[in-house]
């Protein structure tokens, strides 16, 4: 799975920076991925992971933030999964401004399914 | 893209699971209810049925965001539709082989603790492995050949969802 994290942390990357730990005084706007609730109902099963991506923004007004997740929302939709086998859907997506009204959020909620072994 | 592990392959037509259309599908499997029981002189229950009339039917939903491509699909087209839902079998110590009562596509064999034994497809149904296993099971998604009784489409335009499902019964 942490193979995983990083190829779609480097696949987001072409969005704008993007991190799975973010390193302190990171300019704005940023991506962030963390990786929610994970279960493999069987060891040969597939595997069900709940994705969380935020993109960060400061710029005045909506117009970059909203660029921003027209462009994550294709790259989602469109993700190449090689070398893994697996698919994802968009479960929620949402526009907020935090309580210092000077940063957006845009939060994706992300259900990644990862292909189980076929034969032992 | 490898949304679901099921697969529908309309007969002559080709797969009918289009991208965006199968994630998260459900499925049910229940042995057609066919034959009657019956109590014997000495009052024990027995079926009546006919062995070979042993057959299944399903029902496939699912609610995703494109409809899957069922234009062609009416009461009676036959259908290859590779399961979801898994059938299990008791493996006995000591043997090192066993017949499926269905095509498998992937299958599982592993013992009471849950070890998992490498087990090999052969002919006509046939699976074997080790004769070192201790006894267990094997899990395996069947591959069926099915008639739809019927199919539902619906479309929640401003939820953005596409829902469908499909009834059938084995052949």
């Amino acid at each position: 799975m942490r193979e995983f994290l990083i190829m779609l942390r480097k696949s987001l990357s072409e969005v704008c920076p993007t991190f799975l730990q973010i390193p302190s005084q990171t300019p704005y706007p940023y991506i962030t991925i963390s990786p929610g609730r994970s279960l493999q109902g069987l060891p040969w099963g597939p595997r069900v992971l709940l994705l969380t991506i935020k993109i960060w923004s400061q710029y005045t007004g909506t117009q970059e933030i909203l660029r921003l997740t027209k462009e994550l929302e294709n790259l989602i939709q469109e993700y190449n999964f090689r070398p893994f086998e697996g698919s994802l859907k968009i479960v929620e997506s949402g526009l907020i401004l935090l309580k210092d009204k000077q940063t957006r959020v845009h939060t994706f909620l992300l259900k990644v399914r990862f292909q189980g072994r076929p034969y032992e | 893209m490898n949304e679901t592990d099921l697969t529908i392959e309309i007969m002559g037509k080709g797969h009918a699971l289009s991208p965006f259309s199968a994630r998260e599908c459900t499925q049910t499997l229940t042995p057609l209810p066919q034959g009657s029981l019956r109590r014997t002189i000495n009052g024990s229950l027995v079926s009546v049925g006919h062995k070979g009339h042993q057959k299944f039917q399903s029902t496939i939903s699912c609610k995703d965001k494109a409809s899957p491509a069922f234009e062609c699909l009416w009461k009676g087209t036959l259908l290859k539709v590779g399961c979801i839902q898994s059938l299990t079998q008791t493996v006995h110590e000591g043997i090192s082989r066993v017949q499926l009562e269905r095509e498998p596509i992937t299958l599982h064999l592993y013992d009471n603790h849950g070890k998992i034994w490498p087990a090999e497809k052969g002919e006509d149904r046939r699976v074997s492995f080790s004769s070192d296993f201790p006894g267990g099971f094997i899990t395996y998604r069947p591959l069926l050949t099915m008639v739809v009784k019927n199919y539902h489409l619906e479309t929640d335009e401003w939820g953005l969802t596409v829902g469908w499902s499909v009834e059938l019964e084995e052949e």
